[in-house]
């Protein structure tokens, strides 16, 4: 292929030093309903560098998320490479921290127990963890409900929850699968505050799936626009909006509403998969 | 893992269990009059086939089980659905289906068998204990999925049902009814799984005639061989009326969403 | 108000049950007194057991080995239901079996587990064993193969171990559903054991009921079927009680 023909090892492994996540030719086919096979994701070539937001956008069923999932390691690809630090992703790790829309928390666990496994997994001293533990979880805002259980609280504090976990393994690289499509509106806009806040004060590189173009214009460095299946890169966006930005900047920009249009002109003319 | 391969280590574990059964009296492992080997209880389930006699107690003991399992449907069917529907009869009926739960009903047939024994001759008692001791064991399960699945019924659909002027017959017939099914069926697999071990047990505690006391004469007789030869064929009883169930469930509701 | 009527329920419904026994009796409509007693002679009977000691050795004998039966039939269902809603091989080779065990008869193996392993507390605790395992096995595979995917790759990645997203993440999760398969193997266990006592056995609370029938004794008889029955609810109150404990964290955890 192409993209194995451009990067000769060498050169590949000096820019994989620059590159947090490189994906070179990804590609997912599944077995289909009836027989066959159905191309998911048709060779995917992108670069993250560290400490940049890259948001993917892609019309509806085009696999962002499952391209999200190749690169935590949960499911494995069926051509190309994923690279984290330059080395080759083979299974989770707690070097790519995840967030998922489900919240995914533990039920049985309180939300101090819930932060506390991830840094008992990650190696700390059981004397440091309930402190380390409150740390993280008034960074994401929620001081008063470390006794709580997740069925106790609202979804915008199971997805602070959520983030103050995978915040507690400590990983460079944070990726996230529409970790707020299940809120209501304004829950979500204060949430995607509290992640650049979060996302300033810590430096994590974060890979972003969301089907909102509000949502990739206001938090990302760079936008991705996937194709439908086999979905490709179909458009890399640089908003340039400055940092740090607050939402109304970001509304009033001179470019926003261009930018807006050409995102979803773009998911339009792909159509749903 | 592909369907081949899955059925393949299906078909050996199945394959390396038999042929424990096999080995275990050849090698010494087990005492050969105990356990005997496989194939020689699969020639004695064939001997036992043959068996006119054994061919008649099956037919007694498929029509109390038939009886029984039919009484309970007949009963705990319906009243499980008004349990469903009508709460203050759920709020009766439920505390005393709580305090049966636990009772070992199959062990009720020999009070029952005294009961009756006083009304009616004895040879009537005990048949009849045995097919009420077979509709007890059965009732509960049936009664309680019914219940549930009564109960469940989305409250839009009735809603919608009542605005298109529908009564309450229809909606009972035309709603409840199938929106329980699946609930109703569940509690039957449980009640056919019931049935034939208190039919049997029934059968092993007060002797008289049926597969049971057939089983247990071949056990006091010292005929090892026969007593494993009617296990393996009531437990191939038990497992055709599963698959049969299954197979006729999955035809039938085709509608529903999930395994059987 | 309505949480007080229904805890007491059982108790209320214990009381009318009583009552209408003892009425139907002192009015002679079920035949006589011998055949069925009223609850009176059935107490009185239960305290002369009591007193002159079998009546609690028998429970003691039939406690003893439904216990083993259920805590055998849990870590062996446990196990392989893990193991077979965890892992398709396993599965493979687990559903076969259990799909033939579940709804075969496991009571007509009775004679057969006497031959196998003689008449003592052997062949009770296998029947009990054979009628428990397989609703905790089948309960423990579908709650263990519906956890949510996303909540063992959050543990992977989290760096879990193999054996940790199993037993810290899996089995917690799948613990609703074991519980509730552990309740109908606790009432297996009980009737397997019993059962098995009555027909063939010279001790426990089943061989006390089916010796007072052949002694004509019939308010023992009485005795022992209230007696196994008060076992049953007792450890069945039991698991409710553990369960209230060990799923706090449920939304409503009363339910199912």
């Amino acid at each position: 292929m192409a993209a194995e023909a451009a990067h000769p090892v060498d050169s590949a492994r000096r820019e994989a030093d620059e590159a947090k996540l490189r994906l070179s030719g990804v590609a997912k086919s599944y077995a289909g309903r009836r027989r066959g096979t159905v191309q998911a994701i048709g060779g995917i070539d992108l670069d993250v560098r560290p400490g940049e937001f890259v948001s993917l956008v892609g019309p509806s069923g085009c696999g962002k998320s499952t391209l999200l999932y190749i690169i935590g390691g949960f499911i494995g690809a069926d051509g190309g490479s994923v690279l984290c630090d330059g080395r080759e992703v083979s299974g989770p790790g707690p070097d790519r921290g995840i967030v998922f829309q489900e919240f995914a928390l533990f039920p049985w666990k309180t939300v101090l127990g819930n932060v506390t496994w991830a840094l008992a997994r990650r190696g700390v001293s059981r004397k440091d963890r309930p402190e380390q533990a409150r740390r993280l979880l008034s960074l994401v805002g929620l001081d008063e409900a470390g006794r709580l259980y997740p069925s106790e609280l609202s979804g915008g504090m199971k997805q602070r929850v959520a983030i103050a976990r995978t915040l507690a393994m400590d990983s460079e690289v944070l990726l996230m699968d529409e970790p707020f499509g299940a809120l209501d509106a304004q829950t979500r806009a204060l949430l995607q505050e509290e992640l650049l806040r979060i996302w300033d004060e810590t430096g994590k590189t974060v890979l972003f799936v969301t089907h909102s173009v509000e949502e990739a214009l206001y938090l990302s460095d760079r936008i991705v626009v996937l194709s439908s299946r086999p979905s490709r890169v179909r458009d890399v966006i640089t908003p340039g909006f400055p940092r740090p930005r607050t939402r109304e900047q970001v509304l009033a920009d001179s470019s926003y509403a261009a930018l807006y249009e050409r995102i979803w002109a773009e998911l339009r003319e792909e159509g749903p998969a | 893992m592909t369907r081949l391969r899955a059925a393949s280590i299906s078909v050996a574990a199945v394959l390396v269990l038999l042929g424990c059964w096999e080995a275990a009296p050849r090698t010494g492992v087990a005492p050969d009059q105990s356990l005997p080997p496989l194939s020689k209880v699969l020639g004695e389930v064939w001997n036992v086939l043959r068996d006119g006699d054994f061919r008649s107690q099956v037919g007694l003991s498929a029509g109390r089980w038939a009886a029984g399992l039919g009484l309970a449907v007949l009963i705990g069917v319906p009243l499980g659905i008004a349990m469903g529907r009508a709460q203050v009869l759920r709020r009766l009926v439920e505390p005393l289906l709580a305090l049966l739960y636990p009772v070992p009903k199959v062990a009720l047939v020999i009070p029952l068998l005294l009961v009756l024994g006083l009304r009616m001759p004895s040879e009537r008692a005990g048949e009849t204990a045995r097919i009420v001791v077979i509709a007890l064991g059965c009732l509960i399960p049936l009664t309680v999925s019914a219940t549930h699945g009564a109960a469940e019924v989305e409250p839009c659909l009735l809603w919608s049902a009542r605005a298109a002027g529908a009564g309450p017959v229809r909606r009972l017939l035309t709603i409840v009814l199938p929106a329980a099914l699946p609930q109703v069926l569940s509690g039957l697999r449980i009640a056919l799984a019931v049935s034939i071990f208190s039919l049997v047990g029934a059968e092993l505690l007060v002797r008289g005639k049926g597969v049971g006391a057939y089983l247990f004469n071949a056990y006091d007789i010292g005929r090892y061989e026969r007593v494993w030869a009617v296990t393996v064929l009531v437990a191939l009883a038990g497992l055709g009326l599963d698959a049969v169930y299954a197979w006729t469930v999955r035809r039938a509701v085709r509608w529903w969403e999930g395994d059987v | 108000m309505m949480r007080l009527i229904s805890r007491a329920g059982p108790l209320l419904a214990l009381a009318v049950l009583i009552g209408a026994w003892h009425i139907a009796v002192s009015r002679g409509w079920l035949g006589n007194p011998f055949v069925l007693p009223g609850p009176g002679a059935v107490a009185r009977r239960a305290g002369d057991l009591w007193s002159d000691e079998s009546l609690p050795r028998d429970l003691r004998t039939t406690l003893g080995r439904v216990l083993a039966a259920f805590a055998l039939a849990l870590a062996a269902g446990t196990i392989a239901g893990l193991a077979m809603g965890r892992s398709t091989t396993a599965r493979a080779a687990l559903r076969p079996i259990v799909g033939l065990g579940f709804p075969a008869p496991k009571i007509a193996m009775f004679p057969a587990l006497v031959i196998l392993l003689g008449l003592g507390t052997a062949s009770k605790v296998a029947l009990g064993f054979a009628e428990a395992v397989f609703p905790i096995a089948a309960a423990v595979a579908a709650a263990a193969s519906r956890v949510p995917e996303r909540l063992t790759w959050s543990a992977e990645s989290m760096g879990a171990s193999r054996s940790a997203v199993a037993f810290r993440v899996v089995l917690p999760s799948a613990l609703p559903g074991l519980l509730a398969g552990a309740r109908v193997g606790l009432i297996g266990a009980i009737i397997g054991v019993y059962v098995g006592e009555m027909v063939v056995s010279s001790d426990g609370l089943g061989h006390a009921m089916v010796a007072g029938w052949r002694q004509l004794d019939t308010a023992q008889l009485y005795v022992s079927v209230v007696a196994v029955s008060v076992l049953g609810f007792v450890l069945d109150g039991l698991l409710l009680l553990a369960r209230r404990r060990l799923m706090r964290w449920a939304p409503e955890n009363a339910s199912g």
